[in-house]
């Protein structure tokens, strides 16, 4: 038996320009798949990163009516008792309370519709990125500090140090409150909601002028491990919601870029099957113009006695040698190709994509899957193929291929 | 005819491998036609309902009203250029928009929103605004009902009804403070798009609540023809400081996104027909080294280098053009079965500010013929190689094969 395995892998070099040609075929599918998945993986983590740092986080705690009313009076539920939970709990790295409001900021010379965010600048700071996205001034150095994005700052024409007016309902009574803050610090996230849109206070300021007490609207979690917060089904989630909030993973706060990985996924699944699909067909061509080749040489095997298992188990072991060498000779290709990707990335210059900014280039990212799970899989596809020829040579009649080659 | 009499021959004596490389071309063939009827098709549908929704196919600012929509950055005595813009033969419909933002003030919540000051009528035949209107009415332009339209979240945040009387907070052009009540007189939109944050009004009453003194901030220009856009805009003499933009500048980011993601989608296109390409090199290089000894008795006749050469270079492109026959027949069902069907995504994705809710193929020129081009090619770059070295047998060597 030994001997037609071995037979089959010399068969491989017998005639070197179309093993190359087949060769060529599979390690680039291989390749161009690893690095697909590497760099799709890549833009994954860059969204993900984009949004759990960003004013999302890693996931968020709201009464059940907020996240679908924005009533300013459906406050977090049992503070407390929901603030004690939090501190007690190990999982949590830390969490920011925050007052959400839809309002009006006036300058001298424009106004601008925002949503309005009263956070506590030292806690908000542990919990997402947006103090480090300052380029001007300072974050919220004092409570009658107003922070805003840039393209909001440019909107309404105004200065650093300038006054502004904030226009909002207060909750109860609706009645229209007006107070008046300083741009002490602006920043640039990138993100065009965010820059033109949000503007952030001190929550003890959003609170006095919203007369909503130490009520707010939001708890944002940041966790030690990001995974709690990609799981909805770990335990602490139905901790969270026993208070009777609702606690979500940022994955079911941003649904619509959580809708977006299946169809990645799924574009993911059909590019392999097409590339598989023209490596196999690639594959099998071979083998049969190999096999065709060597009709002569078969019938003589069998004529001397060779079992049809043996010429069978030769086809597929020279399938094997081929798929063996491809692997290794895809795995340098993709090593080649991916280098650039890994160390440069591709910029995609503040490109909005599922209501998440492609701010920083993306990189390839290699994993162990990558290269075991897809070398592994085109190693058993190249054998599955060549099943079809070796069956093919292994019924051959003996005198039917005799009289074929002559 | 003897050539291609001979070509077809010798495609029809191997029919497995034939058979093989024949099935490859076909799917390449299907695969690009079906990729680029999607890519046209869905964004050709996007980019039709935003430039007939909404930015139309060019528009007319001031210029400083581009990099900020100050209501101070306006068109004044527009009236002249309207008339002018009317009687110019490629514009199809014309409407005039002014832009500004309010705080809205009902059931004790307040709620910002863009306000739109439009010309019902002129809107109306450009957009269709009408028939977006999804509750109560749509608006007339006069001062005296006062009546407003409401963009659907807008309304279910602050729970509005048809008839209420809303209060309107903001600051007009002069810098006073324009607050003043309205009626709601229709609800519009859909739970996405730009509808959803908006207020529209009739041009009259925006004029009067914001002190603007009959001027407008956007001329939206809808053309007989979206491919004229570019030159229409760049063609047209405006005065200082008016400009006019194509929809391609007016949605820059979608636009720079879309070219990328083509870009990306002919790349990936790009290595499947290499793939292909070397498969058909495989075939072609086989199936000549089979017949070294006949091309050498061919040229023992007396067969010139180039009729070898000719010959092989045939067999593939006889092989391409049947295959992509019946690639054709098959991506014209498929492009037609997607492009009244659809592929529906579950919840809409936004792509550089624009919402994109389903796939859909287009059955193009383009998504017929660059196929042909694309498999026809790549058999001819692949059958160069063995033709040039079969065409370069010499008759001695060749004749000693066997």
């Amino acid at each position: 038996m030994k001997i037609f395995l071995k037979i089959g892998i010399k068969n491989i070099f017998r005639n070197k320009r179309r093993s190359f040609l087949t060769l060529t075929i599979i390690s680039m599918g291989l390749a161009a798949l690893i690095i697909t998945d590497g760099f799709i993986k890549g833009m994954i983590e860059n969204m993900v990163k984009t949004i759990t740092q960003g004013i999302v986080s890693e996931g968020q705690i709201h009464n059940p009516e907020f996240t679908q009313s924005y009533n300013i009076n459906d406050v977090v539920l049992h503070r407390q008792r929901v603030e004690r939970l939090l501190e007690n709990e190990e999982l949590v790295a830390s969490f920011s309370k925050r007052v959400i409001v839809n309002g009006m900021l006036s300058s001298p010379r424009n106004m601008k519709n925002i949503a309005l965010y009263g956070i506590d600048p030292s806690r908000e700071s542990m919990v997402s990125r947006i103090d480090k996205n300052l380029i001007e001034g300072k974050f919220l150095p004092n409570e009658k500090s107003i922070y805003l994005g840039k393209k909001l700052f440019k909107k309404l024409e105004l200065n650093i140090g300038e006054k502004l007016v904030l226009t909002v309902s207060q909750a109860g009574s609706g009645e229209i409150s007006q107070e008046q803050f300083r741009v002490h610090g602006i920043f640039q996230t990138g993100s065009k909601d965010l820059d033109e849109g949000v503007a952030f206070i001190h929550i003890n300021q959003a609170q006095k002028i919203l007369n909503l007490g130490t009520d707010y609207h939001e708890i944002a979690l940041k966790f030690h491990d990001r995974v709690i917060g990609e799981n909805k089904n770990h335990e602490l989630w139905n901790k969270l919601n026993s208070t009777g909030n609702t606690a979500e993973t940022w994955k079911e706060v941003m649904s619509s870029f959580t809708g977006m990985l299946s169809y990645i996924d799924i574009s993911l699944w059909i590019t392999s099957a097409i590339l598989m699909i023209l490596v196999g067909i690639g594959i099998i061509n071979t083998l049969f113009m190999a096999l065709h080749e060597r009709l002569f040489e078969f019938s003589v095997l069998r004529a001397l006695g060779t079992k049809s298992r043996d010429i069978f188990l030769m086809i597929v072991a020279e399938a094997l040698g081929m798929g063996f060498i491809s692997l290794v000779i895809g795995i340098v290709l993709t090593c080649l190709f991916a280098y650039p990707l890994m160390t440069k990335g591709i910029d995609y210059g503040g490109m909005e994509f599922a209501e998440v900014t492609l701010r920083e280039p993306i990189y390839y990212i290699p994993s162990i899957r990558q290269f075991i799970l897809y070398p592994a899989g085109t190693l058993i596809f190249t054998v599955l193929v060549s099943l079809y020829p070796a069956i093919y040579a292994a019924k051959m009649s003996i005198h039917e291929s005799l009289k074929k080659t002559l | 005819m003897l050539l291609i009499k001979m070509a077809f021959r010798n495609i029809l004596r191997n029919k497995r491998r034939t058979f093989l490389t024949g099935t490859l071309m076909v799917f390449g063939f299907v695969l690009v036609s079906i990729s680029l009827g999607l890519v046209d098709g869905s964004y050709g549908a996007i980019i039709e309902a935003f430039t007939r929704q909404s930015t139309g196919h060019v528009q007319i600012v001031n210029s400083q009203f581009i990099e900020n929509k100050s209501i101070n950055r306006k068109i004044t005595n527009y009236e002249s250029l309207l008339l002018r813009l009317k009687s110019h033969t490629d514009v199809n419909f014309l409407t005039t928009r002014s832009y500004s933002n309010a705080l809205i003030y009902a059931n004790k919540q307040t709620y910002g929103a863009e306000v739109v000051g439009i010309d019902p009528k002129l809107e109306d035949l450009a957009t269709g605004i009408s028939k977006r209107v999804y509750m109560g009415e749509f608006i007339r332009d006069d001062l005296e009902s006062q009546s407003i339209l409401v963009g659907k979240k807008i309304a279910n945040y602050l729970r509005l009804e048809l008839g209420q009387e809303i209060i309107l907070i903001s600051q007009g052009a002069d810098g006073s403070i324009a607050n003043d009540l309205f009626t709601v007189r229709g609800f519009i939109g859909t739970e996405n798009g730009d509808d959803t944050f908006r207020i529209y009004m009739g041009q009259k009453l925006f004029s009067e609540f914001y002190t603007l003194h009959n001027s407008i901030h956007e001329i939206s220009v809808h053309l007989k023809d979206i491919k004229k856009a570019r030159t229409f805009a760049h063609e047209l003499q405006l005065p200082t400081p008016l400009m006019a933009r194509p929809w391609q500048e007016v949605q820059k980011d979608f636009y720079r996104a879309m070219e990328m993601d083509k870009n990306g989608n002919t790349f990936t296109l790009f290595i499947i027909m290499f793939i292909v390409g070397l498969t058909i090199l495989n075939t072609v290089l086989m199936s000549t080294l089979e017949r070294v000894r006949e091309f050498g008795v061919l040229k023992a006749m007396g067969t010139r280098p180039s009729v070898v050469f000719k010959l092989i270079l045939m067999e593939g492109v006889i092989l391409a053009m049947m295959s992509s026959f019946i690639g054709m027949v098959l991506a014209i069902g498929i492009n037609y079965y997607l492009s009244v069907v659809g592929i529906e995504l579950s919840e809409p994705i936004s792509f550089a500010g624009i919402l994109f809710s389903q796939y859909k193929s287009e059955l193009s020129f383009n998504s017929i013929l660059s196929p042909y081009i694309v498999v026809i090619l790549t058999t001819i770059i692949a059958c160069l190689y063995p033709g040039i070295k079969s065409s370069r047998i010499r008759v001695t060597n060749a004749l000693r094969e066997y």
